[in-house]
């Protein structure tokens, strides 16, 4: 065998040892979602981001985040927005595929400022895949 | 002596490009799916093992008939070891093109993520694994018997082929995107950064693709005389076929019209661009 055989011979188990840190990576990645699974059932958590008048509307970006261990598909998210004096506002959002630790935002749209208000969200209802 | 010494490195790196140019041949169309990518994101680590474990076997049966390597490799050590790196090849080239695509990044919990790359990479891997029975038919040696440079119309031929075979291609790849809303979901997703990023990512794809991985007869290929024969202006100009191919099969399927703004027009017809471009260099291939 030469210098040449190995060089290859080099070059190929060179090759060979990152592909199998690359699977050994995958597979240990999978390992450890065994161990740390966290809580099975779909758990949400809503959050006011920000509010932003765009002319004569506000917008309110909501962040919505499951923090559960599932997936919940056709997350309906319900905002209600009571201001004194005022019928309340009613605004609804479908996030159509949220994974377990996963996280979406959404814009709701009302004619007046919330902030002296009293702004309800909730999820009204979602779907198991 | 020095080119001895990188001959090893070199022949795996062009194996390894062989191999990523199958995979995209083989796994662009299933990129574009969404239902992959959320199959991918409620997948439990249990059917993760069984997806992994299959394209495994899969790719081992595919490389007991051929592989992706320029060389034939008998034994039981070398076709696990080549349906290993295919393995890999498709992990790694499948995680890239999501992570462009942005379906993966930051903002994706790690399972989700993991059990993405791991779906996408199945078509990806048997690609690879695919690679060397791909497209090996080549182009017509353009020198004479005599050695003479080819007459003028044959090399417009050659170029109106190599045109024509792209437009073909990327017809056939991506007709099949065109109508479905996974373009308008990956677009809205994609800020002009990234844009660029698919831009570099398809013309590099298609480049190795047609002239680095070996199909076909690359070094006729790569001798054609004529108007956009050199590698990077073909490359170029099929690239700019496919972009038209995705704009009219995008206007045709009413995925936008004139009233939308052009940078939405755009930003669909580059994200449509990739597969387009990666059917056309198959034309090529095939021409």
């Amino acid at each position: 065998m030469n210098a040449s055989d190995d060089r290859n011979i080099r070059a190929e188990r060179v090759a060979l040892g990152i592909s199998l840190a690359v699977v050994l990576a995958v597979l240990g990645g999978i390992a450890s979602m065994m161990v740390d699974r966290g809580p099975d059932d779909a758990r949400f958590t809503l959050t006011v981001a920000d509010v932003r008048p765009e002319g004569d509307e506000h917008h309110v970006r909501v962040v919505v985040r499951n923090d559960g261990g599932r997936t919940a598909e056709n997350v309906q998210v319900v905002a209600e927005l009571r201001l004194p004096g005022q019928e309340p506002s009613e605004g609804e959002q479908l996030v159509q595929f949220l994974a377990g630790s996963a996280e979406e935002e959404v814009v709701f749209v009302f004619p007046d400022d919330p902030t002296p208000g009293q702004l309800t969200l909730r999820v009204a209802s979602y779907t198991l895949p | 002596m020095a080119a001895e010494r990188h001959s090893g490195a070199r022949v795996e790196l062009h194996d390894a490009v062989r191999g990523y140019s199958g995979g995209m041949l083989f796994g662009v169309p299933l990129l574009y799916t969404m239902e992959v990518w959320w199959v991918g994101g409620h997948t439990t680590p249990v059917q993760m093992l069984l997806v992994l474990a299959l394209t495994f076997v899969v790719v081992l049966a595919l490389n007991l008939t051929g592989g992706f390597r320029g060389r034939d490799d008998g034994t039981t050590a070398g076709v696990l070891q080549d349906s290993l790196e295919a393995l890999a090849i498709g992990l790694v080239s499948s995680a890239v093109v999501l992570v462009v695509l942005r379906e993966i990044g930051p903002g994706v919990p790690p399972q989700v993520a993991l059990g993405k790359v791991i779906y996408e990479a199945m078509p990806f891997a048997m690609g690879v694994s695919l690679a060397r029975h791909f497209l090996q038919g080549g182009r017509v040696d353009p020198d004479g018997e005599d050695g003479s440079r080819p007459e003028p119309a044959s090399r417009v031929n050659a170029t109106v082929a190599d045109l024509g075979a792209a437009a073909v291609g990327a017809i056939f790849v991506a007709l099949n995107i065109a109508p479905t809303d996974e373009v308008p979901m990956l677009t809205a997703a994609m800020p002009p950064l990234w844009l660029m990023a698919l831009v570099v990512l398809s013309l590099v794809s298609t480049y190795l693709i047609v002239f680095a991985a070996g199909f076909g007869d690359v070094d006729a290929r790569r001798q054609q005389q004529g108007v956009l024969q050199h590698p990077w202006t073909e490359t170029l100009a099929s690239y700019l076929v496919a972009l038209l191919v995705a704009g009219v099969l995008l206007a045709l399927f009413q995925q936008f019209d004139s009233k939308d703004p052009w940078t939405d027009m755009l930003s669909q017809i580059v994200v449509l661009g990739l597969p387009a471009a990666v059917g056309g260099a198959a034309g090529r291939l095939a021409v």
